[in-house]
């Protein structure tokens, strides 16, 4: 008996009897339903961590004034933050924080770790209210004061070789006026090419200052889209003019997020900003130095060289001995892009949580650590598709027995004509088979409803790939061949003559 | 050598504690082109027999050999070869598929064994169909059809594979007379023509005198075995029958 024919037989058989067999594959196609969908949603969240990384600049290198971190011992991972240390020195002053004790004794002294975060150690600080941030460049910090970078030096990176674009950044909270209306809030003078930088950025109005306004260094800002929503609600601010320094700013441009996992918020680094020409901040307050330096490399293969490279030029443009520590900060790679690239808070805290000694983190590490996030995911999915799966093969496997039953007289009249108990065995194996692709095929189609419409109601990108619904379709398969196994085998093991005397 | 040998066959129905001997001791031998009819009472244990000659069910005890082969030794499969290529089967309730159209079921011992082709299929039981008289029941299912059109769907699939042996079990039970004639006509001819051994069990004696040896059997035994001198032939007899 040829394939073609026992599906044929399979099919005829289930078309005969159209409810039952829609209500018998309702179960499965709920169980597809719901794999599919899982592995859509599970697949989604993957490309859109994928797509947040990568647009939250896995190519950043950020060369901050000042070193405040050096190494005590070389343990590959003891780096002590004295800037840290001295917080919560404060704070255990304060009675707010226990001190905890190595174990290991050092020769020195017994290696102190505190349980405490330099503010900007956790990218996903609560900001309660504006006045109370402490960032990285806050004098209250101390990191303001070590003046150590110029635009010379931001000037000569932007000539290494694999360097894509190279931004310099002055920061500092500020009070500006529109109007009646006052906001406190925080300005970064940076570069025309801020925007390459920060890929996640769109402009709701506007634009980002030109090259020209920042050459002739021109009173003009961009408000970060908080800042624009507080000052002026639903009014466009461009053309408006603000107080800065007491002195009038024409508003250019507004800048949002582009990234549905990120809206600008309150206390936030980016939105709940301001940005001006660094030009423009050196002339009006007679500064000359920076805080930091923001540099893409070319290609994120080589952020390690390129950081190598920087800091040599910079060692050597400071004038820095072999033996003397840097006067500046080098810091590459996730943290700095998990804590400035815009990436959703619950997503940054995953990676954080799970790896250690961020600032060392390379690439690879971090495609780790997804990795097993995404794998413990798809291990709750499964689960609750293998347990709506199994009573989907179960209500097969139970229809399957009945039918065996109810055609017990067929099977006889098929033995006594010449089938054998293999060709019984495929013909109702193929129709609890037919029965599984059936509630399948409808599953799939469901789950990619259901899958559309969650990614409609939750903003959740959801994709559903072929390779997906071949697994769905796969999964299907398997369960008739599992469930409609036992069935099968009984009808086939019926003896020919009592099952053509069954009534 | 005969065809079918078989000795002393016994079947034993155990029902309960009572135990139904449905044949006890039946030895007999049956040649290639015979055309053998059946006689026996109801309930003398004449399917029964039919069922084991054609390999359908076992004995309790006894030996059957069909052609050199001793049946006992075989296994399902093998079985179900022998049911598919070389016997035919016309049983005495029919056992059409209630669901599926005649000429369905006429295709369906080719659905076994060896591979035809679905419009192969179809041509042969078409013809079939209308060797017996119902070309234009093709699509009709057993339930549209009378009780001796449905004998004769029957008869259409017990020969569409070409079977070496056709048992018949009250092959005429539901037909008229003129029609049972062409029955035994069709049987006839297929002995003459295609050298086909016909086992027919019948409760007639008119129809079993169309056989060219009667076989009587009582509980479970055979009473009398003897060649038929007064065989009965259909084609002469039909025409002088006034056509249906
Ligand atoms: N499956 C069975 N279980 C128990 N007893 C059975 C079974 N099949 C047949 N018998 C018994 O075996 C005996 C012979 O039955 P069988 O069907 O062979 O008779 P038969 O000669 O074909 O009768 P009929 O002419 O009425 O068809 C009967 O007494 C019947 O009750
Ligand atoms: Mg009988």
């Amino acid at each position: 008996m040829t394939i073609g024919s026992s599906v044929s037989i399979a099919l005829r058989a289930l078309s005969r009897n159209k409810l039952q067999t829609a209500l018998t594959t309702i179960g499965m196609t709920i169980g597809v339903a719901t794999v599919l969908t899982m592995i859509a949603l599970g697949s989604g969240a993957e490309a859109a961590i994928e797509q947040q990384v990568r647009a939250a600049g896995m190519n950043l290198i950020v060369v901050t004034a000042g070193n405040y971190k050096a190494k005590t011992e070389d343990d590959g991972g003891g780096v002590v933050d004295h800037q840290a240390r001295w917080d919560a020195d404060s704070r255990v002053r304060q009675g707010r924080l226990r001190p905890v004790f190595s174990p290991q004794p050092s020769a020195l002294s017994p290696r102190v770790v505190f349980a405490a975060f330099h503010p900007e150690d956790d990218p996903m600080e609560k900001h309660d209210h504006p006045t109370a941030r402490q960032r990285l460049g806050d004098t209250e910090a101390g990191l303001g004061m070590a003046a150590t970078l110029t635009p010379a030096d931001a000037e000569a990176i932007r000539k290494l070789r694999g360097v894509q674009y190279v931004s310099e950044g002055i920061h500092e909270n500020i009070h500006l006026t529109a109007g009646d209306k006052r906001w406190f809030t925080r300005y970064h003078g940076g570069d025309v090419s801020l925007p390459s930088i920060r890929r996640s950025w769109t402009f709701t109005s506007g634009r980002f200052f030109t090259e020209r306004e920042q050459s002739k260094q021109a009173p003009v800002v961009v408000l970060g889209a908080f800042v624009a929503d507080k000052l002026y609600g639903d009014v466009n601010p461009v053309g408006q003019q603000i107080m800065l320094w007491k002195q009038p700013f024409q508003v250019v441009g507004v800048v949002g997020s582009s990234s549905f996992m990120m809206t600008p918020a309150a206390g936030d680094d980016q939105f709940d900003a301001i940005y001006i020409p660094f030009t423009t901040i050196h002339q009006i307050l007679n500064l000359s130095k920076l805080n930091d330096i923001t540099i893409t490399a070319a290609s994120t293969g080589e952020v390690t060289r390129v950081s190598k490279d920087v800091t040599e030029l910079l060692r050597a443009r400071h004038g820095i001995s072999m033996t003397s520590p840097d006067d500046f900060t080098v810091a590459t790679q996730a943290r700095q892009s998990l804590a400035k690239g815009g990436l959703r808070p619950d997503v940054a805290r995953a990676v954080v949580g799970n790896v250690g000694g961020l600032e060392k983190v390379t690439l690879e590490q971090l495609g780790r650590t997804l990795d097993r996030a995404t794998k413990t995911m798809t291990a709750l999915l499964g689960s609750i598709a293998a347990v709506s799966l199994i009573v989907g093969g179960i209500g097969i496997m139970n229809i399957m027995l009945l039918s065996v039953t109810e055609r017990t007289r067929e099977i006889g009249i098929r033995r006594a004509v010449g089938a054998r108990a293999g060709d019984v065995l495929r013909q109702f194996l193929v129709e609890a088979i037919a029965l599984s692709v059936i509630g399948g095929l409808a599953g799939i189609l469901l789950g990619a409803v259901a899958s559309g419409i969650i990614a409609q109601m939750l903003r959740w990108s959801t994709s559903i790939s072929p390779a997906s619904v071949a697994l769905s379709f796969a999964v299907a398969a398997a369960v008739g061949v599992f469930f409609g196994y036992y069935p099968a085998r009984q009808a086939s093991r019926l003896d020919p003559i009592e099952s053509l005397r069954f009534e | 050598m005969p065809l079918l040998r078989v000795r002393d066959l016994v079947k034993t129905y155990q029902v309960g504690d009572v135990a139904v001997r449905a044949l006890r001791g039946v030895t007999l031998d049956i040649h290639s082109g015979e055309f053998v009819a059946v006689v026996g009472p109801s309930g003398s244990g004449k399917s029964t027999f039919m069922h084991i000659l054609g390999c359908l069910d076992h004995p309790t005890s006894g030996e059957y050999w069909l052609e050199d082969r001793d049946v006992s030794r075989l296994n399902d499969d093998e079985l179900s070869e022998i049911r598919n290529r070389q016997i035919g089967f016309v049983f005495q309730g029919f056992n059409l598929l209630s669901r599926t159209s005649a000429v369905e079921n006429v295709e369906l011992p080719l659905l076994y064994g060896k591979s035809v082709s679905a419009s192969e299929r179809r041509k042969r039981a078409l013809a079939a169909l209308d060797a017996v008289g119902l070309a234009d029941r093709a699509e009709h299912h057993p339930n549209q059809l009378s009780g001796g059109q449905q004998q004769r769907v029957a008869i259409a699939r017990s020969l569409l594979n070409n079977p070496s042996i056709l048992f018949a079990d009250e092959p005429t039970g539901n037909l008229d007379s003129r029609t049972s004639v062409e029955v035994m006509d069709i049987f006839q001819r297929l002995k003459e023509e295609r050298g086909i051994t016909i086992v027919l069990i019948t409760h007639e004696p008119q129809v079993a005198e169309y056989g060219s040896r009667i076989i009587a059997f009582k509980d479970g035994q055979i009473v009398s075995d003897e060649a038929n001198s007064r065989q009965r032939i259909a084609v002469g007899e039909l025409a002088l029958l006034p056509a249906g």
